[in-house]
């Protein structure tokens, strides 16, 4: 085939078959390299229903092909080991670190629900924390030497507790420099062996990254004391975080915590998703988030009777600016605004009737950039008084008889 | 008007939203009026350039397509989809289909590129490697025992990697 390297490696690119890249790269010497660095540029591991729940057998190929190992950038080992116990996985420390040597390239790494046993994983103690005298956890090391690639790290299911060896797997990650992506989902913060240790140790970890997700946590802490998480941020260098995600996690008292934390790091914030529930949280002032530009909150009732989201609140920022009167201090200064509420949501929170609405038609109406669309979408009309700054207002999910549209006329005018 | 002039001297003359689909034609025009000197392109003759020219000019008026990151396979990629026509328009030899393929290259001419690169892929699919080999005429070079070697690495990576 006279066609030059760049263009068969396009054609590669658009063949999306995995079989016939296996082939092509089979076809001649000149193809095998090219072929193998789509074919295994994600590598998706399942554990052979027969095996048992450790990588192992993974661990020999790359050692054995380590021209193929050296194309791994995504390694997704998410539903290799799902099923695994802590016992089937005895030999999980030294595989996974196998792996991290012979995977020199690996960029995105995705764990799943295992549980991996790692020696001295009790981050809860506090008398030996394993620091080397270059200040860099012994065991985080090798680490750092392998993965100097790494720019992003997903972990499922977490089990957060003092025993819990996934402390240990964030924090011998945390020196890693290029890691800019930490995304920990459906964990689960545990009182039982947690203590403020451990508990410091682990928020420091969570504060190095520049996309932090810490999403559908479970937060079984009755009053999470922000301070903890406050303290390893005020030690750490300057943050570098720009984009925090904490949607659909659960702790009564975690405004308080998300206010404290974006006190502390909020000043080069871009973007912030968060789900804010019950009555408990009322007040958040992002008035410190000046680069904010994207804020996404999610709103549970405190009925948490819906699966579906009862509020969403996402608005898009120029700047943001405080005001005294509205208790959600975003109100102010946005390019694009979409409310939704639905009618029913309203008789289950106390949160949203505190609105004060004249304060916020006040601020539309006197915001510099009028000139960009606003879009207002309520499905309770009778959230409509005082807003005639507002361009559109979109009536949506509506069941009403003939009184309540004639409410619903006269209040828009 | 512009005009050019390829490998074996022929000389075509094309308006201008035919033309400037080829990126290179359109960075040498400067994007200005009327070009009085021919335009050399010296990497492309004739028959390929009229494959060329025909393929503009069909696609003159379409929509200009949004970019998408490199390495999208094609099935994602919102660019232009394969309509008939294009279906048809690629059904060539195999050394007019490569030459098609260098050309919209030279010339820069992405969706041509996408066109005849997704053809190619498509005539691979499915097909084993001594298929391809035979396919494209290309001799393989690996010895016996790295023929036997890489064939069990496939199996082995097919069978761990999902």
């Amino acid at each position: 085939m006279d066609l030059p390297t760049e263009l068969i490696d396009y054609i590669f690119i658009l063949l999306s078959c995995k079989s016939t890249l296996s082939s092509c790269s089979l076809v001649c010497s000149s193809w095998t390299d090219l072929a193998h660095r789509h074919l295994f540029s994600k590598f998706v591991y399942t554990r052979p229903e027969s095996e048992t729940a450790d990588a192992t057998p993974l661990l020999r190929f790359f050692q054995d092909a380590p021209s193929v190992a050296k194309h791994v950038k995504i390694l997704d080992l998410k539903s290799g080991f799902g099923s695994g116990t802590v016992a089937r996985c005895s030999c999980y420390p030294e595989v996974f670190s196998g792996l991290m040597m012979a995977l020199p390239n690996v960029e995105h790494v995705i764990l799943g629900s295992i549980d991996p046993p790692w020696p001295g994983s009790n981050i809860g103690d506090e008398e030996d924390d394993g620091d080397g005298e270059d200040g860099i956890d012994e065991r985080s090391k090798p680490f750092v030497r392998s993965w100097k690639h790494l720019k992003s790290l997903e972990i499922d299911q977490n089990w957060i507790d003092g025993e819990n060896p996934y402390n240990t797997v964030l924090q011998v990650l945390q020196p890693i420099e290029s890691l800019h992506t930490l995304r920990v989902s459906g964990g689960f913060f545990s009182c039982v062996n947690l203590s403020n240790v451990a508990l410091r140790k682990y928020c420091s970890t969570l504060a190095a990254p520049s996309h932090l997700g810490i999403q559908e946590f479970v937060w079984n802490i009755d009053i999470l004391p922000a301070i903890v998480l406050l303290e390893p941020l005020r030690r750490a260098p300057p943050c570098t975080l720009r984009h925090f995600d904490m949607s659909y996690s659960a702790n009564p008292n975690m405004i308080w915590v998300v206010q404290d934390f974006l006190n502390e790091v909020g000043a080069g914030l871009e973007t912030l998703a968060i789900t804010l529930r019950g009555t408990h949280n009322r007040h958040l002032d992002l008035s410190r988030c000046k680069s904010l530009q994207t804020v996404t909150f999610y709103h549970d009732t405190a009925a948490h009777a819906s699966k579906d989201l009862p509020l969403c609140v996402n608005a898009t920022f120029n700047s943001l600016s405080t005001t005294p009167h509205i208790p959600f201090k975003l109100f102010i200064k946005f390019r694009v605004f979409q409310f939704h509420l639905p009618k029913e949501s309203l008789r289950h929170t106390r949160i949203l009737p505190e609105l004060n609405w004249t304060n916020l038609a006040r601020n539309i109406r006197s915001h510099p950039c009028r000139e960009n669309k606003v879009t207002i979408i309520f499905e309770d009309p009778y959230r409509f008084r005082a807003l005639d700054g507002i361009e559109r207002i979109v009536l949506e999910k509506f069941d009403l008889d003939a009184k309540d549209w004639l409410e619903v006329l006269h209040q828009v005018g | 008007m512009v005009t050019v002039v390829v490998s074996d001297g022929v000389t075509f003359t094309m308006e201008q939203d035919v033309a400037f689909q080829c990126g290179l034609i359109a960075d040498f025009a400067g994007g200005g009026g009327d070009q009085e000197e021919p335009i050399p392109i010296q990497a492309v003759n004739s028959t390929v350039m009229r494959k060329v020219i025909e393929y503009c000019e069909h696609h003159r008026n379409d929509p200009p397509q949004p970019e998408v990151p490199e390495g999208t396979p094609l099935e994602r990629k919102d660019r232009r989809g394969r309509d008939a026509w294009d279906k048809q328009f690629i059904q060539v030899e195999q050394e007019l289909l490569f030459e098609i393929i260098l050309a919209a290259n030279y010339l820069n001419i992405k969706p041509l590129l996408d066109l005849g690169c997704s053809q190619v892929a498509e005539m691979m699919k499915g097909k084993t490697p001594a298929e391809i080999q035979q396919m494209f005429n290309i001799v393989n070079g690996f010895t016996a025992d790295e023929e036997a070697q890489n064939g069990e690495g496939e199996e082995k990576a097919r069978n761990l990697n999902s």
